[in-house]
């Protein structure tokens, strides 16, 4: 589905046509569920934050305006709902020790399959990636994951966060070699 | 420790395809040649292959039911509908007339009562007799008219 016919199907939920709504729901919810997710690593609020998302666009109808493509400006509600959920004490503080629980189950199994080392390795992999993307100021962190796994240009970044092209670069410049330090211990030099 | 190179910064907008043709063939010539830049190049390329380990999340099951749960409540099947809801908007422009004649009967009924009672106020003024001690604490403002008519009456 191109991104034209998606203004098309938002000006038309606008007109009263529900099923535009939902065409334009089953295409991105996913998506919104993933960038919410990656930004707090917990299922719960990327679920409640999505939701919110699409509510809003609901919430929009008629009021639309074409001003960016739909997936720019879906994703700019889904930022800023992170940014503000961010901003709230309670992730704050949160910091997962780098020192994983599998880690040391692995340690205690006598003699564990390669299989299981395998999977273990591979669940330490990803909780250090998580650790490493959740400790990125929320800016550098919502301008690497819209760059990285959706695939936003500068300029839509810099539409979603407000912020100039410039800003955007230097985010994104930021957010990387912030990641390459923390993991680089972790994954090797390759980084 | 790793070389860097003053181009290095130029291998990121490469990357993300923020170059213009030209700017981009130039950043690629370069980069055949320098060492550090080639480091840099494999280690962005390096992160972005680490970052795409992560699964993606399927879509929770319950997600779907509660979110048109949501807009149903929205929508005109929850309790405050009329006041919110896409189809509200119509509602609102048929019943703003009829809402606003009921209003000024309101602000006209609240008028009218309250007239009636400064006329209370103002007869009650002419029987001071009547009124107790609380009252005339109440009806200072009255007791002090009643005076200042009566000091006219002597003075005339």
């Amino acid at each position: 589905m191109g991104k034209d016919t998606d203004i098309d199907l938002m000006l038309r939920f606008g007109q009263g046509d529900e099923t535009a709504f939902r065409s334009l729901y089953m295409t991105y919810r996913k998506k919104i569920i993933n960038y919410c997710y990656r930004f707090f690593f917990d299922l719960g609020t990327a679920e409640e934050l999505s939701q919110e998302v699409f509510m809003r666009v609901y919430k929009a109808g008629s009021r639309y305006r074409p001003e960016a493509e739909f997936s720019t400006w879906l994703f700019k509600i889904a930022t800023h709902l992170c940014l503000n959920e961010l901003r709230k004490k309670r992730y704050k503080n949160w910091f997962v020790s780098l020192d994983s629980e599998e880690g040391s189950v692995a340690n205690q199994l006598a003699d564990p399959s390669p299989e299981i080392l395998a999977v273990m390795e591979g669940r330490e992999r990803k909780k250090k990636i998580t650790s490493a993307i959740r400790a990125l100021p929320g800016k550098q962190r919502a301008a690497v994951l819209l760059r990285e796994y959706h695939g936003f240009s500068y300029k839509e970044i810099a539409f979603q966060l407000g912020q100039s092209e410039s800003s955007v670069k230097a985010l994104i410049f930021r957010g990387r070699d912030h990641l390459k330090q923390t993991l680089c211990g972790e994954f090797g030099e390759g980084l | 420790m790793k070389k860097t190179c003053e181009q290095s910064v130029r291998l990121q907008l490469l990357k993300d395809n923020a170059l213009e043709k030209e700017a981009a063939d130039r950043v690629k010539e370069h980069l055949r040649e320098c060492e550090p830049c080639q480091d840099e190049w494999d280690s962005m390329n390096a992160l972005s292959r680490v970052l795409s380990e992560l699964d993606d999340q399927e879509v929770p099951p319950d997600f779907d039911r509660t979110f048109w749960m949501r807009v149903d409540e929205y929508n005109g099947k929850g309790l405050f509908s009329f006041f919110g809801g896409r189809s509200a908007g119509r509602w609102r422009i048929a019943f703003a007339p009829l809402l606003a004649a009921i209003i000024m009967a309101a602000g006209l009924y609240v008028s009218v009562q309250t007239m009636g009672n400064k006329v209370e106020e103002l007869s009650l003024s002419d029987q001071m007799d009547l009124l107790d001690d609380f009252d005339v604490v109440n009806n200072l403002d009255l007791l002090e008219d009643w005076v200042a008519m009566n000091q006219m009456k002597e003075d005339s």
